[in-house]
């Protein structure tokens, strides 16, 4: 005998799958947990579950969905590194809202969501975000008070980070990547001060810093305390204030080598 | 009330710096470019809004909140008016009020073991920190239950 709820179930497995794959690459992204969990949801019930319990924090996703014929099923996923693509949240959100509207065949929703991955060359990538760099620090340096040459200098030494984030493997510390990136930053300042390109030692680092704060971290954790994802909300307030803690140390370093070489 | 802080040299510096800088980090943090000028709109009108607010109150807190109530606000609407997640405008938006030069003024003086300057800068970077996130919060949490409101009353019809 065909038994005809094989089928839903498959569906179910693949739907699930596939929100849940929407889901991380959210958070990856940098994404709120009220957004990924409000979208695995929607994703589920506009496929007729009759039960969605999902939570999500920055490093684990679970989600159990039910369907009407009483059949249960749960996947995780777990997240290891993330960067801020903004863009890719945005192209995200619009297709859980198309696949919301249509609600496609469950495997045509996975090849949606495959077809949806980045298509932009990596080396424009890498180049956008080295050409963002340049006109980030330069533009800060001159906002909090460096002149022309200041800004010249550490929009240069600020291209070391982006560099450095060319290294950055799944399996790097964060924190540790985080003193190189600011220790590199700040004692090249020191140098390129020493040497004559720019005037404000501490203008040039401060360019540099605005580069490495983590200011969409705090971001995050606050809106995630303040809507109830404390547990989410703590662990990205101490990711943060570690990566605070990290320039610190790395800047701290670059700061007493700028004393020894009476640049600052 | 006094306008005698008001420089417009200074004004066009801050203006002009802070929108090169968010321009730059709208492509480090990868918004789509269509979004760049709603997104410089909003960083323009929080950078005005904290000039003034920090001229006329000559108070770091408020004027942080004050401006970071704008973002929010600017944010959340232009957001719902693009069909776009908040966040990719409120991030550019505030991005000029973050405190970095005052986190760096607080570990020099931490470096240089000069209390007097520690206490200062430390006290005024936890001071703009808690002024933007404040502001954030109270825009989000009143959107949100607007928001809320409104899909009750959609449902109830």
């Amino acid at each position: 005998m065909i038994d005809l709820s094989s089928g839903i179930r498959y569906s179910a497995d693949i739907m699930l799958g596939a929100a849940l794959d929407i889901a991380a690459e959210l958070m990856e992204c940098g994404a709120e947990i009220q957004r990924t969990e409000d979208t695995v949801e929607r994703i589920c019930r506009a496929y007729g579950a009759s039960r969605v319990d999902v939570y999500a924090t920055t490093s684990l996703i679970t989600a159990t969905v039910g369907m009407p014929d009483g059949y249960h099923k749960t996947q995780i996923r777990r997240i290891y590194m993330t960067q801020s693509d903004l863009q890719r949240i945005e192209e995200l959100n619009a297709l859980s809202r198309q696949i919301c509207e249509n609600v496609p065949e469950p495997a045509e929703f996975e090849r949606m969501l495959r077809a949806s991955k980045k298509n932009e060359p990596p080396a424009r990538q890498i180049l956008k975000r080295f050409i963002g760099s340049l006109l980030l620090v330069g533009g800060f340096t001159v906002f909090f008070g460096g002149n022309a040459l200041d800004a010249l200098s550490a929009a240069i030494v600020g291209l070391c980070i982006p560099a450095l984030n060319l290294i950055k493997r799944k399996s790097t510390n964060a924190v540790a990547h985080t003193v190189l990136c600011s220790l590199a930053a700040g004692v090249l300042s020191v140098l390129a001060i020493s040497i004559g390109l720019g005037n404000h030692a501490d203008k040039v680092m401060i360019g540099t810093i605005m580069l490495l704060i983590p200011g969409a971290d705090i971001g995050n954790s606050l809106r995630d305390l303040l809507f109830g994802d404390i547990v989410s909300g703590s662990m990205r307030l101490i990711k943060a204030l570690l990566t605070a803690a990290a320039i610190a140390v790395g800047y701290s370093i670059a700061i007493i080598f700028g004393g020894w070489l009476n640049v600052l | 009330m006094s306008f005698d802080f008001f420089s417009i040299g200074d004004l066009a510096t801050y203006c002009l710096s802070g929108l090169c800088a968010t321009l730059g980090f709208v492509l480090v943090c990868h918004i789509n470019i269509k979004k760049a000028p709603v997104a410089l709109a909003g960083a323009a009108l929080t950078v005005l809004w904290w000039y003034f607010s920090l001229g006329l109150l000559n108070n770091v807190f408020l004027s942080n909140l004050l401006a970071s109530v704008v973002a929010t606000t600017f944010a959340e609407i232009m957001a719902r008016v693009t069909k776009t997640p908040a966040i990719v405008y409120l991030s550019p938006a505030v991005i000029t009020l973050v405190p970095g030069g005052k986190l760096y003024y607080t570990m020099a003086a931490l470096v240089a073991s000069d209390t007097t300057a520690f206490k200062i800068n430390g006290r005024e970077t936890i001071e703009v920190a808690l002024g933007i996130a404040v502001g954030i919060v109270i825009v989000s949490t009143l959107f949100s239950l607007i928001m809320a409101q409104k899909k009750h009353a959609a449902s109830l019809k």
